[in-house]
């Protein structure tokens, strides 16, 4: 299985995801600093460090679950519309560790991707806070152990629910299926639900019920191609 | 001599429907298998099964005396194949497309690439990406692949469609090497008869899934190629020499021209002449003709096509 996955690391663009990784982190950070500059805005969405950082995850999340769909596209939609997939299951391995491989390559990047980005756009905020002074919140250098464990939990959940456009992609191996799924089930989640500023994200039930949802998906998805003839 | 790939009466349907029917195919060790059949006629299919691509519904594959189940991987490491038209990772070079291949089939020797490239006429590519390659390289490259893990058998769906003439010799002479000098055996499916002819030991022809003739090609070259051509006015006469005072059954009356066709290899020209003209049959005409195969697997081929316009 790890040499599977290494296999696919070398087919992948490393560099390129490095660089959308950092490129993503980067407009984070300018979307945040811009929110800061309008007072308005800071007195509706900044008025406390858990709004901070509930906007924060909310932006990751948002980035990085259609992150996780282009990912997707390019390692197993687009095999399967290249019939290059036909290469792979004619090798002496199993097709459902072939599948399974992609679908740990996606999993572990988005996780790592999420939580580290959190990270990183919580320390760049708090540091260009105490230079320009967006807000009067103290923005502490130390997290807490029960914020992490809320943040390892949401990437996992954010995991399983970036594999449900997975399902839709694959009805017709279509890219632009793919990626319009994610996006919508972002804008779904981030949309409020009532005027104060809760959202279907702030429900820890829900981002996990699409979280287990999602990996019932992937394991369908994959049942699916096992069987099929090519 | 031994089999190294058969199929037992291997069976595919979609829907109900056999594209594939009860085919039982019988592969020499270390002979040049030409399969032959119109588009459509389930050759894809069928090489599809052999390489875990399309799962039968019915019957079975054995490769070298043992059973293929969707698992038998160290089997199927035997194989090499190159099925429709060639897929590589277009954005990856040659050599980095190899490399993987190789890597997934679990064979390791640095020096392999360079020399199957080698072999197959592809010198100073290795390095550019696929994408740019013209169809003829992307055949050869898909070649290089299936046959650089030294695989026993290779598999290779219309290999040389798309070739021109000079590519196609090329690629020839390389499976005739592969045969020959290396002993691999070679299954390699054609619509064209011209294509394999030269170079098929045996042939296998299909005609709407079914297999309808498996033979050496040696065998159908003296049954069918060779025969003796009798142009005469009175044939029922000359058929009841042929018959009666020849002692000869294998032939065929054309009667609407007046041609007999004998294909009994024992009698002569002169044995036909002589006891024509003492029967007093005039003879407009007599010569030995080769049927040309390519007639003999049209007819094959298209058998029943008559048939299924009177109906």
């Amino acid at each position: 299985m790890l040499n599977l996955i290494k296999l696919e690391l070398r087919r992948m663009n490393i560099k390129s995801v490095a660089l959308s990784f950092l490129l993503i982190n980067t407009a984070i950070v300018s979307m945040m600093m811009l929110i800061s500059i309008e007072p308005e805005a800071v007195t509706e969405f900044l008025t406390s460090i858990d709004d901070v950082q509930m906007l924060i995850e909310l932006l990751v999340i948002a980035a990085f679950v259609i992150y996780a769909a282009v990912l997707m596209s390019h390692i197993i939609i687009e095999e399967f519309k290249n019939k290059t997939i036909t290469l792979l299951f004619m090798y002496p391995v199993s097709r459902r560790k072939l599948l399974m491989a992609k679908l740990i390559i996606i999993s572990l990047f988005t996780f790592f991707f999420i939580i580290a980005s959190v990270l990183i756009v919580y320390y760049s905020f708090s540091v260009f806070n105490r230079f320009y002074m967006f807000t009067p919140l103290e923005l502490g250098y130390t997290l807490s152990s029960d914020y992490m464990l809320h943040l390892v939990l949401l990437a996992v959940a954010c995991v399983g629910l970036s594999l449900i456009p997975l399902f839709f992609g694959m009805r017709k191996y279509s890219v632009p299926a793919t990626i319009t799924s994610s996006i919508f089930i972002v804008a779904l989640l981030s949309s409020s639900v009532n005027t104060d500023d809760t959202n279907l994200f702030s429900i820890t039930a829900i981002p996990i019920l699409l979280g287990v949802i999602g990996f019932i998906t992937a394991n369908l998805v994959v049942n699916q191609a096992v069987k099929k003839d090519f | 001599m031994t089999y190294i790939l058969r199929t037992h009466q291997l069976t595919k349907a979609y829907r109900g429907e056999e594209v594939v029917s009860e085919v039982s195919m019988n592969i020499r060790h270390g002979e040049i298998y030409g399969f032959l059949g119109p588009n459509g006629a389930g050759k894809t299919t069928i090489m599809k099964m052999m390489t875990n691509l399309v799962k039968p519904t019915g019957g079975e594959i054995e490769i070298l005396g043992e059973k293929v189940h969707a698992t038998s991987y160290e089997l199927l490491k035997r194989i090499g194949s190159m099925i429709e038209y060639p897929i590589f990772y277009e954005k990856l070079t040659a050599r980095k497309n190899l490399e993987l291949h190789c890597e997934y089939m679990g064979y390791y020797d640095k020096k392999a690439i360079k020399e199957t490239l080698e072999l197959v006429n592809l010198v100073n590519i290795e390095n550019k990406p696929v994408k740019d390659f013209s169809l003829g390289m992307k055949q050869r490259l898909g070649l290089a692949r299936a046959i650089i893990t030294k695989p026993e058998i290779l598999i290779l769906d219309e290999p040389v469609n798309g070739l021109d003439p000079g590519g196609m010799h090329e690629l020839r002479e390389i499976f005739i090497k592969l045969s020959r000098q290396y002993g691999l055996t070679l299954l390699i499916s054609s619509h064209n008869l011209a294509e394999i002819e030269q170079i098929a030991d045996t042939i296998g022809v299909i005609r709407k899934g079914k297999l309808i003739k498996e033979a050496s090609m040696e065998e159908i070259r003296n049954t069918h190629a060779n025969h003796l051509e009798l142009v005469v006015r009175d044939y029922p006469k000359a058929a009841f020499v042929l018959e009666n005072k020849l002692q000869v059954s294998n032939f065929r009356v054309k009667e609407d021209k007046g041609i007999i066709h004998i294909y009994d290899h024992h009698v002569s020209q002169n044995d036909v002449i002589q006891s024509m003209v003492q029967n007093q049959v005039e003879i407009a005409s007599i010569n030995y003709k080769k049927q040309p195969l390519e007639d003999y697997f049209l007819q094959l081929i298209e058998g029943d096509r008559s048939h299924a316009e009177l109906n």
